[in-house]
C-alpha cells in the first residue's frame, strides 16, 4: 500500500462529501449528512496509525513528472507522520462533534458545505506536514488557509463572523504573499525547492544578506497563522466569530502547524543561520506571553479568553525555538502537540455550553457547571493542563520547555514561563469560579450536552490524563523526530 | 540596468503599492485589489528568478512557469472569497467603507 493513501483518502473524500451529502438531502436522509466525513477521517487516522504502529519506513512520492530534484514531491518520516495522526485524530473529534452541533434552521441549510471544509482543511495540514518541497507545501498551506476563512466566515448572516473572516483573510493572504516572496528568494539563490536538497546545499552556503530577508519572509509568512505577536490582531476575533467545533480544530492545529513549519524551517533548513535569530525568538515569546496573558486578564468573554490564552501559548513554544537546542526543540514539538488536545478540548468544551445556554460572556454562564458536570470536568482537565498542572500532558512539555531554557543558559526565559504561567492562572480559575457558582434561575433548565458531543470531549480529556502520566510514547516518538530535523544541525 | 534589476525592482515596486493600498484605502473592494496587485508583484518575482541564459537568448525555467500559473490559480481563488466574504458585509452595512464596520481594525 502507498503509505499517502490517507492523504489522498482525504483531498477524494471533501469532493465526495459534497456530493454525498447533498444526494443525502435529496432522498430525504438529512440527519446522515457527515457520516462520509466522519468516516474518512476515522479511515486516514486507522491507516496513519497503522503505519505508526508497524515501524515508521522513510518514504517519498513523486506527485508527477519524473524523479528529479525539481519535481513536486511528498515525504512521509516521524515527524510528518505523527503530526498527521494528530491531525486526522483533532478532525475525527470536530467531525463527531459537528453531527449534533449544528441545529438552528440556516445552519442546516448549508451544513453539507461545512465537512467539504473541514476535511479541506485537515487534507491540507496534513499535506503541509508531508510536503518535501517549497511549492507543494505553499499550495497545501493555500488550501488549508482557504478552507480555514471560509469556516470562519461560516455563519455568513452574522456581522461578527463576515467581519471576523474579512479580517482574517486579508491578514493571512499578506502572510501567504510573504511565504511566496521568500520563496521565490530562495529559488533564485539556489534554482531548487526541494526541501532535502535545500538543506544540503544551505547548509555550505555563506548567510548571505538575501539568505535572511528569505528566512524573515518566511517567519513573517509562517507567523501570521502562528499568531507572532504584532501579527496576533486576527486571532481573538477569528476563534469568537467562527462555530466553537472550528474554533476547536483552527486552535488546536492550525496555529500550531504555523509554529511547526517555522520550527522545521529554522531546525532543518537554516540551522547556521538560527544562532543570530535566538534573541529574535527570545523577545517574541517574552511579548507573545506578555501580550497573551495580561490582555487574557481584561476579557469578559469566555472564548476570547481562550484565544489569547492561545497566543500566550505559543510564546511558550517558542521559548524552545529561541533555546535551539534539541532538547528545546523536543519541547516545543511536545508542546504543539499538548497545547493541541488541550485547546481543543477547552473550545469543544466551551461549545457545549453555548450550544445549550446560547451565551458565551462570564456572567452569563454563571452556575451552569452544575447543570452539565461532565462538560465541566472535561473543561477543568483542559483549564488545570492548560496552567501545567503536574498530573496532566501541559506540565510535562512546559517542564521540558524550562529545562531547555535552563540547558541553553536563558534562564530568565524559563523564571519568565513560571511567571507568566501563575499569572494566567489569573483567568482560567474565573472561569471556573463562574461555572461552578450556585445556578440561578436563567440555567434551571439546561441539560447535559447530547452524547455525540459528549463522547469527542471525554476521548480527548482521557487522552489529556494519559500523556500526563504515561508521556513515554508520545515523547519517543517527539525526540526521534526533533534528532532528524536536527540531523545536521550545530548544538543539538 | 540588466532585465534582472528591471523585472524585480517592478516585482518589489508593486509589493509596495499593494502594501500601501491595503493600509491606507477604506473601501474593501481596493483592498482586495491591493492584495491581488501584492500577488501579481510576487508572481513577476518568481519569473524573475527563474530567467536563465540559454545560447544568448533569455528563457524562463518550466518550474518557475509552473509555479506562477499554480499561484495565479489560488490567488483567483482568494480573491473569489474576499470579494463574495465582501458582499456579505455589504448585506449588513449596506457600505464597503471599513470605518463603519464594528471590528475591522488593526
Amino acid at each position: 500500500m502507498n503509505p499517502f493513501t490517507p492523504l489522498f483518502l482525504l483531498l477524494g473524500g471533501s469532493l465526495a462529501s459534497l456530493l454525498v451529502d447533498q444526494l443525502l438531502e435529496k432522498v430525504g436522509a438529512v440527519k446522515w449528512r457527515g457520516c462520509l466525513a466522519a468516516c474518512v477521517l476515522a479511515a486516514a487516522l486507522l491507516l496513519f496509525s497503522w503505519e505508526a504502529y508497524h515501524g515508521v519506513q522513510v518514504a517519498e512520492f513523486i506527485v508527477v513528472g519524473p524523479k528529479s530534484p525539481l519535481t513536486a514531491s511528498l515525504r512521509l518520516d516521524h515527524l510528518g507522520l505523527y503530526f498527521s495522526i494528530m491531525f486526522c485524530g483533532l478532525g475525527l473529534a470536530v467531525c463527531v462533534y459537528s453531527l449534533s452541533y449544528f441545529k438552528s434552521e440556516s445552519e442546516v441549510r448549508i451544513i453539507d458545505r461545512y465537512y467539504l471544509l473541514l476535511l479541506a482543511l485537515v487534507a491540507g495540514m496534513v499535506g503541509v506536514i508531508l510536503a518535501n518541497d517549497f511549492f507543494t507545501l505553499y499550495v497545501f498551506w493555500e488550501l488549508m488557509a482557504l478552507s480555514s476563512y471560509s469556516l470562519v466566515a461560516f455563519r455568513k448572516w452574522s456581522w461578527e463572523a463576515v467581519e471576523a473572516g474579512f479580517k482574517y483573510l486579508v491578514m493571512s493572504v499578506t502572510g501567504s504573499i510573504a511565504i511566496l516572496f521568500g520563496m521565490s528568494l530562495l529559488y533564485g539563490l539556489t534554482g531548487i525547492l526541494n526541501l532535502t536538497e535545500l538543506a544540503s546545499i544551505l547548509k555550505s552556503a555563506e548567510g548571505g544578506m538575501l539568505l535572511h530577508v528569505a528566512l524573515l519572509m518566511l517567519i513573517v509568512g509562517f507567523g501570521v497563522k502562528a499568531a507572532i505577536v504584532p501579527l496576533h490582531t486576527w486571532l481573538p476575533d477569528a476563534y469568537t466569530a467562527a462555530p466553537s467545533p472550528v474554533s476547536a480544530i483552527i486552535a488546536g492545529a492550525s496555529t500550531g502547524l504555523g509554529a511547526l513549519v517555522i520550527c522545521k524551517l529554522l531546525f532543518s533548513l537554516f540551522p547556521h543561520l538560527s544562532a543570530s535569530w535566538t534573541m529574535f525568538f527570545a523577545a517574541f515569546s517574552v511579548l507573545n506571553m506578555l501580550i497573551g496573558n495580561i490582555t487574557g486578564l481584561l476579557q469578559d468573554d469566555v472564548k476570547r479568553m481562550l484565544a489569547y490564552s492561545s497566543i500566550a501559548h505559543i510564546g511558550y513554544i517558542f521559548i524552545g525555538v529561541a533555546a535551539g537546542t534539541r532538547l528545546g526543540l523536543t519541547g516545543a514539538l511536545l508542546h504543539i502537540f499538548n497545547h493541541g488536545i488541550l485547546k481543543a478540548l477547552a473550545f469543544l468544551c466551551i461549545g457545549a455550553i453555548i450550544y445549550r445556554l446560547n451565551a458565551r460572556s462570564l456572567s452569563d454562564i454563571t452556575g451552569v457547571g452544575r447543570k452539565m458536570p461532565i462538560t465541566t470536568s472535561a473543561f477543568t482537565l483542559a483549564i488545570l493542563g492548560l496552567i501545567g498542572m503536574p498530573p496532566l500532558n501541559g506540565f510535562v512539555s512546559k517542564l521540558i520547555l524550562f529545562t531547555s531554557s535552563l540547558d541553553a543558559g536563558m534562564l530568565w526565559l524559563g523564571i519568565l514561563l513560571v511567571i507568566f504561567s501563575a499569572i494566567s492562572t489569573g483567568y482560567y480559575l474565573r472561569i471556573l469560579k463562574a461555572l461552578i457558582a450556585p445556578p440561578d434561575e436563567r440555567v434551571a433548565n439546561v441539560k447535559e450536552a447530547p452524547l455525540l458531543m459528549l463522547v469527542p470531549m471525554l476521548v480527548l480529556a482521557f487522552l489529556v490524563v494519559l500523556f500526563g502520566i504515561w508521556p513515554d510514547p508520545i515523547l519517543s516518538f517527539i525526540e526521534s523526530s526533533s534528532s532528524m530535523l536536527c540531523g545536521g544541525g550545530r548544538i543539538c | 540596468m540588466n532585465v534582472y534589476e528591471l523585472y524585480f525592482g517592478t516585482s518589489i515596486i508593486l509589493i509596495v503599492l499593494g502594501l500601501y493600498a491595503l493600509i491606507s484605502r477604506r473601501n474593501l473592494i481596493k483592498i482586495v485589489l491591493g492584495l491581488e496587485v501584492m500577488t501579481l508583484g510576487v508572481n513577476l518575482a518568481i519569473i524573475t528568478m527563474g530567467i536563465r541564459v540559454f545560447k544568448g537568448a533569455y528563457e524562463v525555467d518550466a518550474l518557475a512557469q509552473g509555479m506562477v500559473a499554480i499561484s495565479m490559480a489560488i490567488g483567483a481563488a482568494v480573491a473569489a472569497l474576499a470579494l463574495s466574504i465582501a458582499m456579505n458585509i455589504y448585506k449588513h452595512y449596506g457600505t464597503f467603507d471599513i470605518r463603519k464596520l464594528r471590528r475591522l481594525r488593526w
